[in-house]
């Protein structure tokens, strides 16, 4: 019979909201996951005091993936420390730490593609494009965060509570699952839906602005849409943003004194 | 300057950073929800989603992947709302967009040294957490809620004081500086403002790009220009319809085309 009930797993799955709190250059998220994950090992390890002192040895150690996806090692060790055998605390030592080490990149990778390549630009896009579509009020803007905050958190949900669950219970299914997810699809579609939004966004963007240096409308969105593909060619040569911004600061002095 | 209303919203802002990093990553931080609540609590919401929608579209590339630590876009937005609505206050004939880019360009080194400071704060940790390990190791587990409150408070600090600083010792210092400069410099921050939001924009084109993306972006962009034009309102339906069209015709030709090269 296992010890661990799903309500325990989700106060781990609460807790690594703060996996983060404490990083540090050099075991990065290491506290953070043994603050989650310390409730459960003292339910596995409860008449066993030096089995928790082992335990937390191993778990002080080093750790760092993506904060959504650690729940999915989280899932699966606190499976691994309750099935393994804990006559040879040395060999399981190693087991669960070379399980640890083969997720945690892998997860590192895939979120750090979908949440913070894909998903948050999408969200935040979205977002802002209601705001600059329906004005900058107090209205809009709430709408546009609110927009924004569901796009982006009802995947992070899903994701952290459905793999934190389902490593526990099927963890040995873990690389199956994440094998048989489409990220590279689901990354494209993202992106190419952001670029219809942002397409929309632009022209809605050069419809509404009440800024105009020229005041022919055409003639002043026609500048903008030029300035818009030469950073586009600055940002494709890798150029850095803030370069980018401090040549448009010079440029524009240099232009305002030649206007005179 | 109204100093009850900038320390309530200095420890808002400090509690909203914590979200873009240390605590949970609901996306609460964002630059424009912070720019919003600053502007809204100073009196002007206006000025505060400008700066923050431009600061969002801006660093919208910056994740914080592994040991990486970007600029602190929270405290941009805040900074350059705070001084923003400020000056505009203060100098009510002065040019709006001119304000706008001066205050960004305050907030800009704010929020990178805030980067900074977050790169000495992951340091302290290091000595935290060594200090506290063999109690940790002892099984005294408590201790992990020391050192997680512990790194908590000491970047709350260390943003709350900086915060304070700049805004309350460097205000008059900034209005002084920006009464003092010459007419072509003022129209100078006029022309940047002007292209901040293309900035943002371009970031974003380039973060998104692909192939297909790029091509959709180019066929819909002018379509999307003449519809904006020929109605007076922006049509949300519209929008969102079209987006949905959209992305169920991609969605299939991309499954379809992966299918048949896997058959």
């Amino acid at each position: 019979m296992k010890k661990v009930n799903i309500f325990s797993l989700l106060i781990s799955g609460l807790k690594l909201n703060f996996l983060q709190a404490s990083w540090n250059f050099e075991r990065l998220q290491n506290i953070g996951f043994l603050f989650s994950i310390i409730n459960i090992l003292k339910i596995i390890y409860k008449n066993n005091i030096e089995g928790l002192k082992v335990a937390i040895k191993r778990h002080i150690e080093f750790f760092n993936t993506h904060i959504f996806f650690s729940s999915a090692v989280l899932g699966m060790v606190s499976r691994l420390e309750e099935d393994i055998d804990n006559s040879d605390p040395e060999k399981k030592s190693k087991e669960i730490e070379n399980a640890k080490i083969g997720v945690m990149g892998p997860l590192a990778a895939i979120g750090d593609s979908i949440f913070w390549s894909a998903i948050k630009p999408f969200a935040l896009l979205s977002g802002i494009g209601y705001t600059y579509l329906m004005g900058f009020s107090a209205d809009s803007l709430i709408w546009g965060a609110i927009t924004s905050i569901i796009i982006y958190n009802l995947p992070r949900i899903f994701v952290k509570y459905y793999l934190l669950i389902e490593s526990y219970y099927n963890y040995q299914k873990l690389f199956f699952l994440l094998q048989n997810i489409r990220f590279q699809h689901l990354i494209k579609v993202i992106k190419i839906t952001g670029m219809i939004l942002l397409s929309i966004i632009t022209a809605g963007y050069l419809y509404k602005k009440d800024l105009n240096l020229i005041s022919l409308r055409p003639i002043d969105n026609f500048l903008l849409i030029i300035i818009f593909i030469l950073i586009i060619m600055a940002l494709k040569r890798k150029t850095a943003i803030s370069s980018i911004l401090i040549s448009i600061i010079v440029l524009s002095i240099i232009i305002s004194y030649i206007i005179g | 300057m109204e100093l009850d209303k900038i320390f309530l919203i200095s420890l808002i802002a400090v509690i909203l950073e914590l979200d873009s990093y240390y605590i949970g990553m609901f996306l609460i931080s964002q630059p424009i929800i912070i720019g919003g609540i600053t502007g809204y609590v100073l009196g002007n919401v206006n000025a505060g989603i400008i700066i923050g929608s431009i600061v969002q579209l801006i660093w919208i590339n910056n994740p914080p992947v592994g040991a990486f630590v970007p600029p602190s876009t929270t405290t941009i937005s805040f900074i350059s709302t705070v001084y923003a609505v400020i000056f505009l206050k203060i100098l009510s004939n002065a040019n709006q967009d001119a304000i706008f880019m001066f205050s960004l360009l305050i907030g800009i080194p704010c929020g990178y040294f805030v980067g900074q400071m977050d790169i000495w704060h992951r340091k302290i940790n290091v000595k935290i957490i060594h200090f506290f390990e063999n109690k940790i190791k002892q099984c005294k587990t408590s201790y992990l809620i020391i050192i997680q409150l512990l790194s908590i408070f000491i970047k709350s600090i260390l943003n709350f004081t900086l915060f304070l600083l700049i805004i309350i010792l460097g205000f008059s210092l900034a209005e002084k500086i920006y009464l003092s400069l010459p007419l072509q410099i003022i129209r100078s921050l006029t022309i940047s403002f002007w292209i901040m939001p293309v900035v943002g924009l371009a970031v974003l084109f380039n973060m998104l790009y692909s192939k297909e993306g790029a091509r959709l972006y180019g066929i819909l962009f002018f379509p999307s220009y003449i519809f904006f034009f020929a109605k007076d309102a922006v049509n949300l339906s519209f929008f969102i319809i079209l987006t949905i069209v959209f992305v169920f015709v991609i969605f299939s030709y991309i499954i379809f085309k992966h299918e048949r090269a896997t058959k």
